[in-house]
């Protein structure tokens, strides 16, 4: 019953957090010069109309053959389209409600995103998230599901061989993870992958399941580039809206359901390699702290105590010391969560993985289209409430694993 | 002047000043740790490098352009004409005309160009147009002029003879490296664009040669794929020790400036304004920082030089700066605050309430000072990160400012990474090509090794400023 009001009341600071926020990405906005907020939303204005943003404009613009200056009705007029003209707190208000009712705007036309996934276009921003989360989930479930693999035993490891081998190896992984750029290092795989060893292990571009034998594939890749069958591209949950029933949204699972194996072994494939440049990173920051809370819950009473009484030493480094070792490591976890997720965008842009980070960086690359607000602050936000529920997973976990924590 | 020192005899019996003392103790520990030992030496090699960039201006943004050493001669020689009369041949637009039977120009090897021939009334030219196809080698393409007078010196060609056809210089052009600032229009009418991947021009070599006389030594940097500009890999890095340590120690000298105050002053006095600032840490905390961060950037997109009185590059650089500073203080006021609520309960600080003193001279004279030392382990491993979260930025999109290369060792590592995989990538998947190694190896060994000795240097000041894991 404790444990119910604990994760409620975990629960309930979700609300503050999340109102802070989207009043951070609302100052955010608001800070932006109006002409730029302008173009964001409604395009760049037309050729030869390029006084249609200028508060105040020469009268000859307006009517033919007026002189000097004149309030500009067109800028008014988009400002009063975005409540811009509304007092600021009016402002956050409506931001608030739009945000909270999931009114996060649509995808514009003329980004970068807008342009290179055309189906997207024009698109609500919600919609068109949902799509590409649940690829974005799958990598990041896969790409936990290593780090602790890893991360733990290892850990455990180089604690109980201490200043041995198999501790300076660790150390050593620990500090290149730490030293090398997340995308240097997917750089180099993916190099690897195409120019290497890619091809013996089926990674290549035209995989037997790739080519035009496969009907369920050719039916769901549709006019996409065969490309997208070369170094990580695999098809996109969002082609097959309207062409082939995907009950769940997320690729493996979706192929399997419709027997596809091979498929489905596919998507995993081209998800295990960027998991595992993700999972490298994270390993480095999380090896050192499981290494010295292993040591020192080692030097406790308790395991002193359990070695006196005979326990064997495997029972000891596994049962009495793990155990307790594990809490340390999964609040560790929770803090560096937001980094974690920091990470994608760089590494589903490596490789060409239809996520929410890929449309992300997608939005933001802009040499000359518009920045696309939507999806940014969409995206962010989303990410944001990756982050937190993450947090509170852990701290329920923490909870259940050391019941002190509960009363305080 | 006149007055002579006097000389102080030495009290006897006096403490040392605790603080060198933990100086020597930190050190004597420091020294002994040899991972440690190497992160000083290589971080004072490259403020060494940093220094020296700084003080001999090394010209970093110079860009460098190479006459394309595939232009190939065309040669077109005629017969049939009188000497003297003007003929006049037509590639891609151009004119070249000569007097002499033979008329030179040289063209970019790979498509077949056609040409048009026009003489001077009177003559027809056969062929009067037609493709040449310029692959690889030298051209010569023959042209025949007959009078339009019916019988007219139909069996009497001009002088021409194949010996005295001049042989066609096998490259006469060579590589004429032509390097000028960033921004500014080529220097001259020698320096044309090259195509983009000839690793015969922007390969490394050994020597140290100086940039204009050939191949650089760490070799070139060819970025924003389609534009056919080389960058030197050389300066920019010399040059980028600098602004990478300016960076990032700006970045986390600030930040850890404004959490240690916001930090201690949140434990020390506890309550609601604890409450209320632990709130707003976890805030920031929740936002995924990079993210943040790539938000600012890529969203002020307005240019506030002329407002700041800086420079473009400055200003987008102080932006960057702040960016960051925005999401670095938190963590910085979290480990504070909990040092900050171990360090109040001690018996010293119950000493300095007792006699009188007040909270601003408690917190700035005991406790700020006793809770540094978990902060300057984050500062020092956040200096080595702070590259390659600029790397990272810029892989996705972000530029110091548009189309400049700007000399940070992030920025030139993700923008070498960047070219890799959009541009040779593909061709290297497709057909045979030549992978730029370089681009890959030299910034990324640089930042490499400047996060790596961070680490060391700070896993060493770890190990000696904390008693526990001294075993």
């Amino acid at each position: 019953m404790r444990m119910w009001i604990y994760v409620v009341r975990r629960l309930a600071l979700l609300i503050p957090i999340i109102i802070g926020v989207m009043t951070i990405t609302f100052a955010l906005i608001s800070a932006l010069p109006i002409n730029d907020q302008l173009v964001a939303h409604f395009g760049n204005p037309p050729k030869n109309q390029t006084w249609i943003y200028n508060p105040v404009v020469p009268c000859s613009d307006l009517v033919p053959g007026e002189n000097g200056t004149c309030s500009n009705p067109h800028y008014h007029y988009f400002l009063h389209q975005l409540g811009l003209d509304q007092p600021l707190p009016v402002q956050w208000a409506g931001y608030m409600y739009r945000s909270l009712t999931f009114q996060w705007g649509t995808v514009n036309n003329y980004s970068t995103a807008g342009q290179n996934v055309p189906i997207a276009k024009g698109q609500p921003v919600t919609s068109v998230l949902s799509w590409f989360l649940p690829y974005t989930l799958e990598l990041a479930i896969l790409s936990l599901v290593i780090i602790l693999g890893v991360a733990i035993p290892l850990g455990n490891l180089s604690a109980v061989y201490r200043n041995r081998p198999v501790d300076q190896a660790a150390r050593i992984m620990s500090f290149s993870g730490y030293a090398l750029p997340a995308f240097l290092l997917a750089s180099l795989v993916l190099i690897g992958l195409v120019l290497g060893i890619g091809p013996s292990i089926g990674y290549v571009a035209h995989a037997p399941w790739c080519s035009h034998g496969e009907p369920f594939y050719d039916e769901l890749v549709g006019s996409w580039p065969q490309q997208s069958c070369f170094a990580g591209g695999t098809y996109p949950a969002w082609l097959t809206q309207g062409k082939i029933s995907s009950p769940t949204g997320f690729p493996t699972i979706d192929a399997a359901l419709h027997g596809q194996w091979w498929l489905a072994l596919d998507t995993l494939i081209r998800i295990i390699i960027p998991a595992l440049v993700i999972a490298f990173g994270t390993i480095a920051s999380l090896l050192r702290f499981v290494r010295n809370s292993m040591l020192e819950v080692m030097n406790l009473d308790f395991v002193r105590t359990a070695r006196a009484k005979g326990v064997p030493e495997k029972s000891v480094v596994k049962r009495h010391a793990g155990r307790n070792s594990l809490n340390v490591t999964i609040t560790v976890l929770g803090l560096t969560f937001a980094f974690f997720i920091g990470g994608f965008p760089v590494i589903e842009y490596v490789f060409n993985l239809y996520g929410v980070g890929y449309i992300l960086t997608l939005s933001i690359e802009s040499a000359n289209a518009p920045v696309d607000f939507g999806l940014i602050f969409g995206a962010t936000l989303l990410f944001t409430f990756l982050v937190v529920s993450a947090n509170i997973v852990v701290d329920v976990l923490y909870a259940y694993l050391d019941p002190r924590v509960r009363l305080g | 002047m006149s007055a002579a020192p006097t000389a102080k005899t030495p009290r006897t019996g006096r403490r040392p000043n605790p603080r060198i003392a933990q100086f020597k103790r930190t050190w004597y520990f420091l020294r002994r740790n040899g991972l440690a030992v190497f992160g000083i030496v290589v971080l004072l090699i490259i403020l060494g490098i940093a220094l020296y960039a700084t003080t001999s201006a090394v010209p970093w943004d110079q860009m460098t352009e190479c006459y394309a050493t595939n232009d190939q001669i065309v040669t077109f020689h005629e017969t049939g004409l009188p000497s003297g009369l003007a003929w006049t041949v037509s590639v891609e637009g151009v004119a070249h005309s000569s007097t002499t039977p033979y008329v030179n120009f040289s063209l970019p090897s790979g498509p077949a160009y056609p040409y048009t021939v026009s003489p001077e009334g009177g003559y027809t030219a056969v062929p009067s147009s037609g493709n040449v196809n310029v692959a690889g080698v030298p051209q010569t393409v023959s042209i025949t002029f007959y009078s339009n007078v019916p019988g007219a010196s139909m069996s009497t060609p001009s002088s021409y003879s194949p010996t005295t056809l001049a042989p066609a210089a096998s490259s006469p052009l060579g590589c004429t490296v032509c390097t000028y600032p960033s921004g500014t229009p080529p220097p001259g009418p020698n320096c044309y664009s090259t195509p983009k991947y000839s690793p015969s021009v922007i390969a490394p070599t050994l020597s140290l040669a100086p940039l204009g006389s050939g191949p650089l030594p760490l070799g070139a940097l060819t970025v924003e794929p389609g534009i056919s500009y080389f960058y030197n890999l050389y300066d920019g890095l010399l040059r980028g020790a600098d602004y990478s340590l300016l960076i990032s120690v700006s970045i986390v000298a600030v930040g850890a400036m404004l959490g240690l105050i916001v930090g201690a002053i949140s434990g020390f006095w506890g309550g609601a304004v604890d409450e209320a600032i632990m709130r707003l840490v976890d805030i920031f905390l929740s936002i995924p920082q990079i993210l943040f961060v790539i938000i600012v950037v890529s969203v002020v997109t307005t240019d506030y030089s002329t407002v700041l009185g800086l420079d473009p590059v400055g200003t987008r650089v102080l932006l960057l700066i702040v960016a960051f500073m925005v999401v670095w203080w938190p963590f910085y006021a979290r480990i504070v605050r909990g040092q900050v609520l171990v360090v109040r309960e001690q018996k010293y600080v119950e000493a300095a309430r007792a006699s009188g003193a007040s909270k601003s001279r408690i917190v700035f004279r005991h406790i700020i000072p006793n809770s540094m030392y978990p902060i300057f382990i984050q500062m020092s491993l956040d200096v080595g990160t702070i590259p390659l979260l600029t790397g990272f930025l810029v892989f996705l999109g972000f530029r110091i400012w548009p189309y400049i290369y700007f000399p940070e060792w992030g920025t030139i590592s993700a923008l070498a990474t960047l070219d890799v995989v959009q541009g040779y990538l593909g061709l290297c998947a497709t057909g045979p090509c030549s992978m730029p190694w370089w681009q890959l190896l030299f910034p990324g060994v640089a930042l490499f090794m400047f996060a790596i000795s961070v680490n060391f240097l700070s896993d060493g000041l770890r190990d000696a400023l904390d008693p526990r894991l001294r075993r």
